[in-house]
């Protein structure tokens, strides 16, 4: 009985050894990478995005099997309004082959370790970075080949992403990452998946004001994709900046609403309790409400932009875009 | 000779209770109940993306009323699938998805309608996106009376 239990305890012995010598012996890493990018780009234009990776591949030649398969994963993160599933292509060259047009992995599939598509996998394990909201989408490609790597091959990558950007202008960080297909994207996994987000990339001389992702704002409007039938929220956010309504709760909101042919329309610019801003904590004060009915325009008035202020309870008191008397703008578009 | 008698009672009685059963089980309606939605609805519930609005709007005098003559009516206006009266069906009286509204001499719009009943009292579920398709709204009613 004894002997039997010490052989049972030996097999077990022999798994974890197992499993130790596969996990020392065979890492087939990727080092972190580097990003090439313009600091901005125009919109509508294709922007080109490059990534500087490289492997460290450590494989014990008296292995079974010495040698580790795998495909290239290449993820990026871009704002939904680019459209990148039709826009961008991703290209790479490397010590193991060049290929001109990754595969970008359809919704249809599943990654493994999540349970989700790729592009919700990615969201969960790698998010929106340092972007402050989101209305970003994340996209997994795939190379068409099995690369197959053995002990020191180290090798460079280097990854071609051309994207037509969107037509807004915008503030954003955008995010990357290199992966091997072989590992999916198990969150624990940290040496064959390396993310990161790259600097502020702002998209120039397109439509609308400029949505910031990036920086705190004095205010914001959300959705940031609204119609003038949407609820939007309002937030005036006073620890940005000091202002000349940072001593007060009791702020309101002053705007203005503009037709198709950019002439207004309506204005509301009272004092009262539709247009008091709600008090969250922090400094930060928020004002839900609908475009159409606040600014009472019949159904088939369209408002296309507001420009608004704060103020205090007197009125006489105003803050605007970047603290100043210019109004804030926003643009009611979806896309 | 005492447990044969045990056995055959044993058995008379598993076979009286399945046939009891049996029996109950035919007698079972499995016709699904029209959905009646004649009346007037109250919002208590809002979401926008799933985020919680109802506390942060005035709801209290939103209210659509569905009459027994295929008609609808709004009493004030909020950001909803339409703007004004007009007539109104569901897709299908049994099991219904949709509930169509179509505004007097406008497009019909079709809602998704979903018709739950929470903490014991029946709820009316709509959803739909009034502005941009990016933004999905999801009123819940209740029925006034």
């Amino acid at each position: 009985m004894k002997m039997k239990y010490l052989i049972e305890n030996i097999r077990y012995l022999y798994l974890l050894l197992g499993i130790a010598v596969v996990i020392f012996l065979i890492q087939c890493g990727l080092n972190a990478f580097t990003i090439e990018m313009p600091d901005s780009g125009n919109a509508n234009e294709v922007a080109v995005f490059k990534l500087h990776g490289s492997t460290e591949s450590v494989i014990d030649n008296s292995a079974p099997d010495p040698t580790y398969s795998t495909r290239l994963l290449v993820g990026i993160m871009v704002p939904k309004s680019w459209n990148a599933r039709q826009n961008a292509v991703l290209s790479f060259k490397s010590g193991k082959g060049d290929e001109a047009n990754m595969v970008l992995i359809p919704d249809s599939e599943v990654e493994p370790a999540s349970g989700l598509n790729w592009s919700n996998a990615a969201k969960r394990r790698f998010g929106i970075g340092p972007n402050l909201f989101d209305d970003f989408e994340w996209l997994v490609y795939r190379s068409n080949n099995v690369y197959v790597f053995r002990n020191d091959d180290d090798i460079n990558i280097d990854v071609t992403i051309s994207c037509k950007l969107g037509p807004e202008n915008m503030i954003a960080k955008l995010g990357f990452f290199l992966g091997s297909s072989k590992e999916n994207l198990r969150p624990e996994d940290t040496d064959y998946t390396k993310f990161a987000f790259s600097d502020q990339f702002e998209v120039k001389n397109g439509t609308g004001e400029v949505i910031d992702f990036v920086n705190p704002q004095l205010s914001k409007i959300e959705p940031v994709k609204s119609l003038d039938n949407d609820i939007v929220t309002f937030t005036f956010d006073s620890g940005v900046t000091h202002t000349a309504l940072s001593n007060t709760d009791d702020l309101y909101l002053c705007a203005k609403a503009y037709g198709e042919n950019n002439t207004v329309i309506s204005e509301v610019c009272e004092q009262t309790a539709r247009t008091r801003l709600s008090a969250l904590g922090g400094k930060r004060y928020r004002l839900d409400l609908w475009p159409k009915g606040f600014f009472d325009v019949p159904s088939d008035v369209i408002i296309s932009r507001i420009e608004y202020h704060y103020t205090d309870v007197t009125g006489n008191i105003k803050v605007g875009f970047a603290n100043t008397a210019d109004p804030f703008k926003f643009t009611f578009i979806c896309r | 000779m005492k447990r044969r008698i045990f056995t055959f009672f044993y058995l008379l009685f598993g076979t009286l209770a399945f046939v009891a059963c049996e029996d109950e089980l035919a007698a079972t309606i499995t016709d699904e109940s029209l959905k009646e939605v004649t009346g007037t609805w109250k919002v208590v519930s809002l979401t926008r993306n799933g985020e919680e609005l109802a506390q942060r709007l005035d709801l209290s005098r939103f209210r659509i009323t569905f009459n027994p003559d295929g008609t609808y009516a709004l009493q004030d206006k909020l950001a909803f699938a339409v703007a004004g009266p007009g007539t109104y069906k569901l897709n299908d009286p049994q099991y219904p998805y949709s509930l169509i509204l179509t505004e007097q001499t406008k497009e019909a719009q079709p809602v998704k309608f979903q018709f739950p009943v929470i903490e014991g009292k029946r709820q009316m579920s709509l959803t739909f996106s009034p502005g941009c398709s990016s933004n999905t709204y999801q009123y819940n009613f209740v029925k006034e009376k």
